[in-house]
């Protein structure tokens, strides 16, 4: 290490002499577009490194050597142009713009790029494709608009867990999120649980203050986060501060938020005769009047009850009474402003947002300040802070199912002829059945509240070592702090039982990093060097106490200190450190070929002893041919690349001590604490390896009115993370290993064509496509196994996320029973596991999203399509709803009940009413194999926004300079056959509140 | 010449930054959560922890925290569904899959067992008699879960089906604690004549080495001497040992048969944390240990909180005096008698499961009771999870919270009929005479008159019905049927479970036959 940083330094370092100096030339750049002056142009003396950048009046001031012949001016985005030196000491210049631009700048890690010379795959969303949403999180503002870039809500908790898989998956146990930086800090992206609701730990950050998101996906360019970067980076670049006279800016909106659907389910007499057929089915000797007697004494009616008694019994709507309209609002405030030295961007933000569930709820008040300053012309600083705090509350009911109280998942399940409420106003409760807590009273009495406290920080130094030359010297520190209470009053039937049970939490996430890093960048003729070297430390840890009492002396007392008995208490602590040595280089030559190579070694306190180190190279070349001499008469193409990239990254998504021999509390008997074995030790651990070769052409034609890019990949992950299953015979459950091999592979298009376009404030149209298609193969696992042992969906030749389960052949024609076919396609009543086979993929392959814009002089209209197609889940709420009468007080939905058996002959999927489920002689059940899924395929109307801005000229009279009214919606349209309440739930649990749709009206002003 | 010094000055600070920071060091970050391995199992503190851990497994709920109980009546005639929470409905319908999954638990405690009787010669800080009691302790563990699993996955001595008897169960006796002896493990399934010598090995050891049943509180909770024997009574009556049986019977019923309730106090010892005639326990200390509303023996047999006093106890709650209040709910009740079982227990409900509050109200559901006293712990259960049942009240929150129960592994009262139906059986220790006079024991005890004259298969008859109603939801039945090799009634459908049907046998997990790469051979059927 130590060889390879001085060889590194010396090839940096070769210093140029001084020379002398005696000439000032001073001067104004220009747009020769609108004439206006152009900040932040380089003047540079030409054949030396001699250089100033012009102020936020485009003016410079260069002193030049004697010997100085011409000096060339140039700036992103503007062809470059070189001007003699003459006799006066005056030099004026207008820059035109480069019409072949693909100037923009992309931030890669540690750097920029212009877009010319990316070399891989980086998608891009610029802040203004997502502005004003109302979301909590920024997350959500990729769906749809990256390629290869899938986000799904886990959850309706605003401000709770989203899932983003960055080209599907490639690891069996290893993490799959992608890593976060923001502004250059890595973001640990964890969602904390509070006690009945999730915080997002991204959610402090309010996506109005992000100027651009970039997506890096491919290996060459995550190879530079080493064993963090298999999953792909997200780098979040907020706004910084422009010089000039400071502006302003207000932003207001308000809205509603709806549930996106209800379930339609029986009414109290469909319920009737459902039951009436299940409890006979299941009970053949007994008579149609004890039947009948059974199920109405069940119902709570009179054995004795007749038909018209029957059609009176009232049906109670609990979908509707739960799920109730909540609001959005946000107010914000923001200023940029500054001068040649100092520049500053300050932001501060108030969203409320309700869930569509009572007392489910999200408050974030934010501020955020980012200053740039310029101390001499050699140093400078530059500072971002943010600063969060969060209050969600939460009903203590679980967020992530497996709760039978959960509002969402009761609602649609509450037998219809239940009572909401008692003739005296009163909850009706405890209810009868299962379901036997009425969730408006939990939702009412019992309390939660999550406060979330943030700060995310980094301050940075620059010098200028020589021109060509700097150091940067950057830390930054990430403080989370969460305290929660929750409380179960003891009026509800969970706290009656503890005669009222308090909890309360903290959970204090500290994560600091530094990052000093050399920076080297010159150019002479058409070659334009840069690179840079540096090492990077971080250190992340979080810590948790919780306790918990019983026995209040009355629903009024609801802090921990009024409990009679503590009823448990908990502390965890856990950690890591990374370091990390890295650099990079880059060498472009007229803009035609460039070539980046990029290495990182790093470490990491995870990995077993023997493997604590890793070595992560990656090389990308991007050659636009379009700057080629043989394409100079092709006017029709205004950009036209090829680009690859070959790197190696990592994979170091486990827990921070898998590597260790431990030993751990393990249960508690007669009031003694018990230690067993955690874990076993594996010194060999390391991270996984994921190898990817990425190919891509981009391209843009007359004039770039249509612009687009499709790129391939194919990634091989070896050396995968698995808790690997080990024979209950030898003591212990797993084991973290690094085992077999999965190869990805995939396609992204990305496609822009301005349908029409006018400059003069006429009508534009434009339309954006994306689309990605991802898949993998196991290739190999360990031992020669074809198949994993815990898991009958794992096995070699198969993707990954491949459901192995049995074939539903229906209901058997004459008796209605549940049938599934064997391993010789026979129908069967009993299932072997050798009758497993691939009915589909639990991830969706296809991906994509639609964007159209359009405006009008004022007016603009904007609406975005995501889609997704090929995804097959089991939804736990769906397997309850399709009961059809399988136990007393559950509801089902109406298409289900309509397509039951009822009559010997008919043909059909959905099994006779059976009370208790199984039949006996077989366990072929009602949700056997692919009868529990369905598939997921949906196109969704994301996003949809209308807006009128005010002309200049009427807003000048009212010294404002900028003026917008909106109306915005999300989630208001889905077309999809999935039954539940949302195709874009990941899990399968039960009892998630879902997500929501939503209405907005905002107001934006500028003075 | 001087930016060139100076330059090089900046660059060598820069690298002594980098360089300071020693790789090893800087990247150490250890668990507090947790301790190292070779640390942990060096005191008695250690060992004490360790024991309470592997104690705990049995707790769960695949072992006598709720499965060990309720598959033993539900498999069997006992048991009928609810279907008030859905659970054991396919259990008591003997479907495929529907049965004991204890195996891993059992399995990775064994281990845990073996590891601390390797770790003993080190324990710095204890006695060679602690060591020596603690070996006992561990032995006695050791043979229980074996014993619990080669009884389930295994068929029982003298009771198989030839044609799909895949032996006993693999036999683990010494410890696994590299992830490389873990990676290879090979354990196929032993013959069930060494399991059953293995286990005797065991308790021929803790019999000895096991402290003496002491009078303290919680005594129970933990492995003694008269454990073992009691354990050893059994283990010798399923592997036909029969003078192993009396023998060992003898022993124990010589020091313990006083602790025998009587109708006094039968009902009493059967309300109180701990039951008077266990040798051992399943114990629960705090609240925080109970299982809950969804898993504990509570609210798998009973929607009660508390026994009614007679006659509400035979009664259907009303409106106006519900059993408990209202804002409470205790359990589902999933797993109740069936009406064989009760008329068996001289209870007549003709009502039962067919009683709501809407039709029936106040309403005598159970119209009698025989002197049984047996059958003062079943009693009409809350109309709050829907139709009423009479139901089991041996596990009521016994502790003092609701859902919490110890449970009772080993009763005197087995130790007298283990013994009657050794007597009885042909053999050089039988002695009918012996054998009716132990089965007397029990009736009297229980409020019945004595029993005359019985010999034969009638003599075999009465001791097998009062095994039944001895030990009704206490998990004993269907290893009653299984052992004796019996088709199983199901009172409730009329139908019969033969006993060489598979599903007599539960599956070992998938996980486990796959990772072993063809060195353990699944039961039939799975």
């Amino acid at each position: 290490m130590k060889k390879l940083l001085r060889s590194l330094f010396v090839l940096m370092f070769i210093a140029s002499s001084a020379l002398a100096q005696n000439r000032t030339i001073t001067g104004t750049v220009t747009s020769s577009e609108d004439g206006l002056p152009l900040p932040g142009v380089s003047v540079k003396v030409r054949g030396a490194n001699i250089g100033a950048s012009t102020g936020v009046n485009g003016k410079y001031t260069l002193a030049v050597p004697t010997s100085a012949t011409a000096l060339e001016f140039s700036s992103l985005g503007f062809i470059t142009r070189t001007i003699n030196i003459g006799t006066s000491s005056t030099i004026d210049v207008a820059l035109t713009g480069d019409p072949k631009s693909l100037t923009e700048v992309v931030v890669t890690g540690y750097g920029v790029q212009t877009k010319r010379e990316v070399g891989g795959a980086i998608a891009k969303v610029t802040g203004d494709q997502f502005e004003n949403q109302p979301m909590a999180s920024f997350e959500k503002a990729l769906q749809g608009r990256a390629a290869g870039v899938q986000v799904t809500a886990s959850n309706g908790i605003p401000g709770g867990a989203i899932n983003i898989q960055v080209r599907g998956v490639g690891s069996f146990t290893g993490g799959s999120q992608p890593l976060y930086v923001v502004d250059g800090v890595q973001m640990s992206a964890v969602t904390l649980g509070g006690l009945g609701t999730q915080t997002n730990s991204l959610a402090g950050i309010n996506s109005n203050d992000i100027a651009s998101i970039e997506v890096l996906k491919d290996a060459a360019s995550t190879s530079i986060y080493g064993a963090q970067g298999a999953n792909g980076v997200v780098l979040i670049t907020t706004k910084k501060g422009k010089a000039g006279i400071t502006k302003f800016g207000a932003n207001f909106y308000t809205g509603f938020v709806e549930q996106m659907r209800d379930y339609n389910v029986l009414n109290s007499q469909e319920y009737y005769q459902m039951r009436n057929e299940a409890v006979q089915n299941a009970n053949p000797r007994f008579v149609p009047t004890r039947v009948r007697q059974a199920v109405l004494t069940e119902m709570g009616q009179p054995a004795a009850a007749t038909d018209a008694d029957i059609a009176a019994i009232p049906t109670y709507d609990w979908q509707d009474e739960i799920f109730k309209t909540g609001r959005v609002n946000n107010y914000e405030l923001n200023a940029t402003g500054g001068n040649e030295k100092t520049q500053f961007y300050a932001s501060g933000g108030y969203q409320t947002s309700d869930a569509t569930i009572s007392k489910v709820d999200f408050r974030r008040a934010n501020f955020r300040i980012n200053v740039d300053h310029k101390a001499t012309e050699k140093l400078s600083f530059n500072t971002n802070i943010n600063l969060t705090n969060i209050r969600q509350n939460a009903v203590p009911l679980g967020t992530d199912g497996s709760s039978l109280g959960n509002a969402a998942f009761a609602a649609p399940l509450y037998a219809p002829y239940l009572r909401i409420y008692n003739a005296d106003g009163s909850y009706n409760a405890p209810l009868q059945g299962i379901l036997n807590q009425n969730v408006l009273q939990v939702a009412d009495y019992n309390s939660g509240l999550a406060k979330t406290n943030q700060l995310v920080g980094s301050v940075s130094a620059t010098y200028k070592i020589l021109p060509t030359l700097s150091f940067k010297s950057f830390a930054s520190a990430e403080y989370t702090n969460i305290m929660g209470d929750n409380y179960r009053d003891p009026r509800t039937p969970d706290g009656a039982t503890f005669n009222g049970l308090g909890q309360v939490f903290t959970n204090a996430r500290t994560a600091v990093q530094t990052t000093q890093t050399l920076n080297y960048g010159t150019t002479f003729g058409k070659h334009k060097i840069d690179g840079f070297a540096g090492f990077e430390y971080r250190v992340e840890q979080a810590d948790q106490t919780s306790a918990s009492g019983t026995g209040y002396p009355s629903f009024l007392f609801r802090n921990l200190s009024a409990a009679a008995t503590p009823f448990g208490v908990g502390e965890t602590y856990t950690g890591y450190r990374m370091l990390s040595y890295l650099g990079g280089a880059q060498y472009n030559y007229d803009d035609k070929y460039i070539v980046k190579v990029n290495f990182r070694y790093t470490g990491s306190s995870r990995f077993g002893a023997n493997n604590k180190f890793g070595a992560f190279p990656g090389v990308t070349f991007a050659w636009n041919i379009d700057r080629e001499d043989f394409m100079k008469d092709a006017t029709w193409l205004s950009a036209l690349k090829f680009r690859a990239g070959y790197g190696v990254t990592g994979n170091d998504g486990i827990g921070n001590f898998q590597a260790l021999s431990l030993y751990g509390r393990n249960g508690v008997y007669n009031g003694l604490t018990g230690i067993a074995p955690a874990n076993l030790a594996n010194p060999d651990l390391r991270w996984e390896k994921s190898t990817g070769l990425d190919l891509g052409i981009e391209y843009g034609l007359f004039g770039n009115r249509f612009t687009g890019s499709v790129g391939v990949y194919s990634v091989d992950n070896s050396d995968l993370l698995l808790d690997q299953t080990l024979s209950s015979l030898s003591g212990f459950g797993s084991i973290t290993t690094n085992i077999g091999a999965v190869t990805k592979r995939g396609v992204e298009v990305e496609l822009t064509s301005n349908n029409f376009r006018s400059s003069t404030g006429g009508f534009n149209w434009s339309t954006s496509f994306v689309f990605a298609y991802a898949t993998n193969e196991i290739k190999s696992l360990y031992d020669g196994l074809q198949q994993l042992p815990a898991d009958v969906n794992v096995r070699v030749g198969s993707p990954l996320g491949s459901i192995f389960t049995f074939q539903y052949a229906g209901v058997n024609p004459a008796t209605g029973r549940p049938m599934t076919y064997d391993a010789n396609n026979n129908l069967s009543y009993n299932t072997l596991p050798a009758d497993r086979r691939f009915v589909g993929l639990n991830f969706a392959p296809y991906t994509g999203g639609l964007n159209n814009s359009f405006s009008y002089k004022g007016i603009d209209f904007e609406f975005l399509l995501q889609y997704q197609y090929g995804q097959l889940v089991s939804d736990g709420q769906e397997v309850f709803m399709r009961e059809v009468g399988t136990r007393a007080a559950f509801n089902t939905y109406r298409e289900v009940y309509e397509r039951r058996w009822t009559t010997p002959g008919q043909i059909t999927d959905i099994p006779r009413p059976f009370n208790g489920g199984l039949e006996s002689g077989g366990n072929v059940g009602r949700f056997q194999g692919t009868a529990g899924f369905q598939p997921t395929d949906y196109i969704r109307l994301r996003t949809v926004q209308l807006g009128y801005t005010f002309p200049k000229s009427l807003l000048n009279k009212a010294r404002l300079s900028n003026l917008r009214v909106y109306a915005q919606g999300t989630n208001l349209l889905t077309w999809t056959n999935f039954d539940g309440y949302d195709p874009e739930f990941t899990g399968t649990a039960t009892g998630i509140i879902p997500q929501n749709k939503n209405i907005t009206f905002g107001l934006q002003v500028g003075f | 010449m001087k930016k060139i010094k100076d330059f090089y000055i900046k660059s060598i600070a820069v690298l002594l930054v980098v360089l300071s920071v020693s790789c090893k060091k800087t990247l150490e970050t250890l668990p507090q959560d947790t301790i190292d391995a070779s640390v942990a199992l060096t005191t008695t503190a250690g060992v004490r922890a360790s024991l309470a851990n592997i104690y705990s497994t049995m707790k769960g709920e695949s072992f006598y925290g709720n499965r060990f109980i309720g598959l033993g009546d539900a498999l069997a005639d006992n048991g009928q569904a609810t279907n008030k929470s859905g659970r054991y409905i396919n259990e008591v319908r003997n479907i495929s899959g529907a049965h004991f999954n204890h195996w891993s638990g059992a399995y990775i405690a064994i281990n845990r067992v073996n590891i601390v009787l390797e770790a003993l010669p080190g324990i710095g800080d204890a006695s060679d008699a602690q060591k020596t009691a603690w070996e006992g302790e561990l032995k006695f563990l050791r043979a229980l879960y074996h014993f619990d699993l080669v009884r389930t996955y295994a068929y029982i001595p003298g009771a198989a089906v030839a044609s799909v008897d895949k032996g006993g169960v693999p036999l683990i006796l010494k410890a696994t604690t590299t992830a490389g002896d873990a990676l290879n493990i090979v354990a196929p399934r032993a013959t069930r004549e060494a399991v059953y010598a293995a286990i005797y090995a065991d308790l021929d050891e803790a019999t000895v080495k096991a402290p003496a049943l002491g009078a303290g509180a919680n005594a129970k909770a933990f492995a003694t001497k008269e454990a073992a024997l009691a354990l050893y009574s059994r283990v010798a009556l399923y592997n036909k040992d029969f003078a192993k049986v009396v023998s060992v019977s003898n022993t124990l019923i010589t020091s313990r048969g006083s602790t025998l309730l009587n109708p006094s106090n039968y009902v009493a010892g059967f309300s109180t944390k701990e039951n008077p005639e266990s040798l051992f326990e399943i114990t629960y200390g705090i609240e925080s240990e109970s299982l809950g509303v969804n898993v504990s023996l509570q609210t798998l047999f009973t929607t009660l909180k508390a026994r009614a006093a007679s006659p509400k106890n035979d009664q259907v709650e009303t409106n106006a005096e519900p059993k408990y209040p209202t804002s409470e709910t205790a359990g589902f009740g999933d797993l109740v008698p069936t009406n064989d079982l009760l008329t068996a227990l001289g209870i007549t409900a003709p009502g039962n499961g067919l009683f709501t509050l809407a039709a029936n109200a106040g309403a005598t559901m159970i119209t009698s009771r025989s002197n049984d006293i047996r059958n003062r712990l079943f009693e009409v259960g809350s109309v709050r999870r829907g139709n009423v049942f009479v139901e089991c009240t041996k596990f009521l929150g016994r502790n003092g919270f609701v859902n919490t129960d110890n449970v009772p592994v080993l009763r005197i009262a087995e130790a007298y009929l283990n013994r009657a139906e050794a007597y009885a059986e042909p053999g050089a220790q039988q002695n009918v005479v012996l054998a009716l006079a132990d089965v007397n024991t029990i009736r009297v005890a229980r409020g019945l008159t004595p029993a005359v004259g019985l010999t034969g298969t009638a003599l075999m008859d009465e001791i097998m019905l009062q095994r039944r109603l001895e030990f009704a939801f206490e998990g004993h039945r269907f290893f009653d049927f299984k052992r004796k090799a019996l088709n199983i009634p199901k009172p409730t459908t009329g139908t019969t479970v033969n006993f060489d049907s598979f599903v007599i046998l539960p599956g070992i997990p998938v996980a486990d036959i796959d990772a072993s790469k063809g060195t353990l051979i699944q039961n039939q059927g799975y």
